[in-house]
């Protein structure tokens, strides 16, 4: 053999991102990219935005200028720095009505899956009447009578979504009950409080923040159509609110729906995209099963996942 | 002699409700385990050894049932206790090696935090307390120091058994049932949780329900053997003589079916036929169909066991008086 020289693998010089394993896990980055600009704006809105968003600070009806980047609304108020303000409303709203739903619907759905029997029949009727519920409506009956503030905005969206996360926790639960360490430490011995919070939760924990992702994105939507159809709470503007206001005061009338209502919309559209990312990122590691896929489809963002996993009746153990 | 049994199961019958009808998975099955006497259970897949196993803790669910016997427990019924208070019992007094110690593990839980659990279901200790037992009793079935806070994707089949172990023993029981401890672990790492079965047995007097289908493995740790099939017992007897001098020929095809090291190289034996399903009352003796030496008196009548030696028994019209 003639001598050869080797050479060294060359050196990466800047540590690499490391590579996302599926067309999912890329989306999920892109999405928790974007959501999370989102996030810091939201935040720092004080830092960020122009002028106070409740301050008369122009004249009515201004068209997009130096001072004023997306003009001003019908009683002079920064439309730019509106958006940036309603950012905070309409995120906190989502994050929120999701963390309540979620909580209960995951309460619901443990409990329901894992104690089987009479419980869970009357749980899941329930559920199912809850989905079968028209929820647009229910929720415009409930805000109308619970009245307009953010607590109630919170309440009325988490009622009419807690029910998804439960029925498909419920599923996983049923699958994980009897996997191998829950059936030991049944074996050992352990209280049916402690194996639910022990082995059965973080078994199903990836689901449930794939869940939370899922219920926040559906949230901060409902919150919007609550708030354009003039049901949401009028002191703290969010998107929906701004939207409100801009369609009531003529906006679509005239060109100021360009720097008035395309913004604002765009600004709901492109968070509820980076939730539905993340959330398909999130869903597609709890369930291997849709790893496979290469590209998720348009349903797969808005269908309901098929994580459902039933033991099949009558089988015989050795 | 019923005086010092500590473990006394009398006619103990279980079915599976199926939607082709009943499974007699376990059918008037009795048998007993003296304080500090292992007893192996063998059979074929399908035979009733892990339902006999968690018929005893109750652990049984629909759709399957106990329907018939009584299982006492140093001298308690266990069938007569509350449902709620056999949570006391299990992994207490009587602990469980689950089957496939591979997922008998959380993932999410170390190994010492493992078996802290089965302490802290059981006993009001503190937290740190029992982590420190846990870690002693880690190291006492062989699992290295600086391994006992691993999670069990970081442990080896071999260790994982052992943790599993761990836990069965945390609770100083006096009866553990092993379900098929070793199977799905390599020869040479069966060998060794084999040794350690018994080595704990001898320092501890622990008396053992060692469930296998591995009739081998099972003498070798055993000081009786009961031989199941098709939910009953076709022979039970002292370790030694049910290996050398199985009567039963269900246990004489099992044997067969062991290559052995020593001897002549030929082919292995397997019994022909399948086992049977347990659906309905079979009238005669479950091993029939298969049976060499089947006669007409085994397909009607169910033979019941009789003794063919000092403490040995074989349910077979072969050995009728």
């Amino acid at each position: 053999m003639t001598a050869t020289t080797i050479t060294a693998p060359r050196r990466r010089r800047l540590p690499q991102w490391p590579r996302a394993h599926s067309a999912g896990e890329r989306l999920g980055r892109i999405g928790a990219v974007i959501l999370g600009l989102f996030v810091v704006v939201a935040v720092f809105a004080p830092v960020l935005a122009p002028y106070d968003p409740k301050a008369q600070v122009g004249l009515p009806y201004q068209s997009p200028s130096g001072s004023h980047l997306l003009g001003t609304n019908d009683i002079g108020q920064d439309i730019l720095s509106e958006l940036i303000y309603g950012a905070r409303v309409s995120l906190a709203i989502g994050f929120l009505a999701a963390l309540l739903a979620i909580v209960v619907g995951t309460l619901v759905g443990v409990v329901s899956g894992y104690f089987g029997g009479l419980v869970d029949t009357l749980l899941m009727r329930f559920v199912d009447i809850t989905l079968a519920l028209p929820f647009l409506p229910l929720l415009i009956v409930l805000a109308v009578f619970l009245g307009r503030n953010i607590r109630t905005t919170v309440l009325v969206i988490s009622v009419v979504i807690w029910a998804r996360p439960a029925r498909i926790l419920r599923s996983q639960v049923l699958s994980a009950r009897e996997r191998g360490f829950v059936q030991a430490a049944r074996a050992m011995g352990g209280r049916p409080a402690h194996l639910l919070r022990r082995h059965v939760l973080p078994a199903v924990s990836p689901l449930i923040i794939a869940q939370f992702v899922r219920a926040a994105n559906i949230a901060i939507l409902l919150e919007a159509s609550l708030s354009f159809l003039g049901l949401g709470d009028v002191t703290a503007k969010s998107w929906g609110t701004t939207l409100y206001y801009a369609s009531a005061r003529g906006a679509f009338l005239t060109r100021a729906w360009l720097w008035w209502v395309l913004p604002t919309g765009l600004a709901i559209s492109v968070v509820v995209v980076a939730f539905a990312f993340i959330g398909y990122s999130l869903e597609e590691r709890a369930d291997p099963r849709l790893r496979a896929r290469r590209l998720p489809t348009l349903a797969q963002f808005g269908g309901a996942p098929t994580l459902a996993m039933t033991p099949i009746p009558g089988k015989v153990l050795p | 002699m019923t005086s010092t049994r500590l473990l006394e199961v009398d006619g103990l019958s279980t079915v599976y409700q199926t939607e082709r009808g009943t499974v007699w998975a376990v059918q008037d099955v009795s048998f007993g385990i003296e304080k500090g006497e292992v007893l192996g259970i063998v059979g074929e897949s399908g035979c009733g050894k892990t339902t006999v196993a968690m018929s005893l803790l109750r652990l049984i669910k629909p759709p399957g049932k106990i329907v018939a016997g009584s299982v006492r427990f140093d001298g308690e019924n266990l069938f007569a206790r509350r449902r709620a208070t056999m949570r006391a019992v299990r992994g207490d007094r009587i602990a469980m090696v689950p089957q496939a110690a591979m997922h008998a593990l959380d993932p999410v839980c170390s190994a010492a935090t493992s078996v802290a659990e089965v302490i802290l279901a059981h006993r009001d200790v503190p937290r740190k307390q029992a982590k420190a037992s846990a870690s002693s009793l880690l190291q006492s079935v062989g699992i290295p120091e600086e391994r006992i806070g691993s999670y069990p994707h970081e442990l080896s089949g071999g260790m994982r058994q052992r943790v599993v172990i761990a836990m069965a023993l945390a609770n100083d029981p006096s009866l553990v049932v092993a379900d098929e401890p070793v199977t799905g672990l390599d020869v040479i790492v069966q060998a060794q949780v084999l040794s350690l079965l018994s080595d704990l047995r001898k320092r501890l007097g622990l008396a053992m329900m060692f469930i296998s289908h591995d009739i081998r493995a099972v003498s070798k740790i055993s000081d009786r053997v009961m031989v199941m099939y098709g939910g009953r017992v076709v022979e039970e007897g002292p370790a030694a003589e049910v290996v050398h001098a199985p009567k039963h020929p269900y246990t004489q095809g099992l044997l067969a079916a062991m290559p052995t090291m020593d001897g002549p190289r030929g082919d292995v034996h397997s019994i022909p036929g399948e086992v049977v399903s347990g659906l309905g009352d079979v009238a005669g003796c479950p091993f029939e169909p298969r049976c060499p030496s089947a006669m007409d008196v085994c397909s009607q009548v169910h033979p019941s066991a009789r003794s063919v030696g000092n403490g040995h028994g074989a349910a077979c019209h072969l050995y009728e008086e």
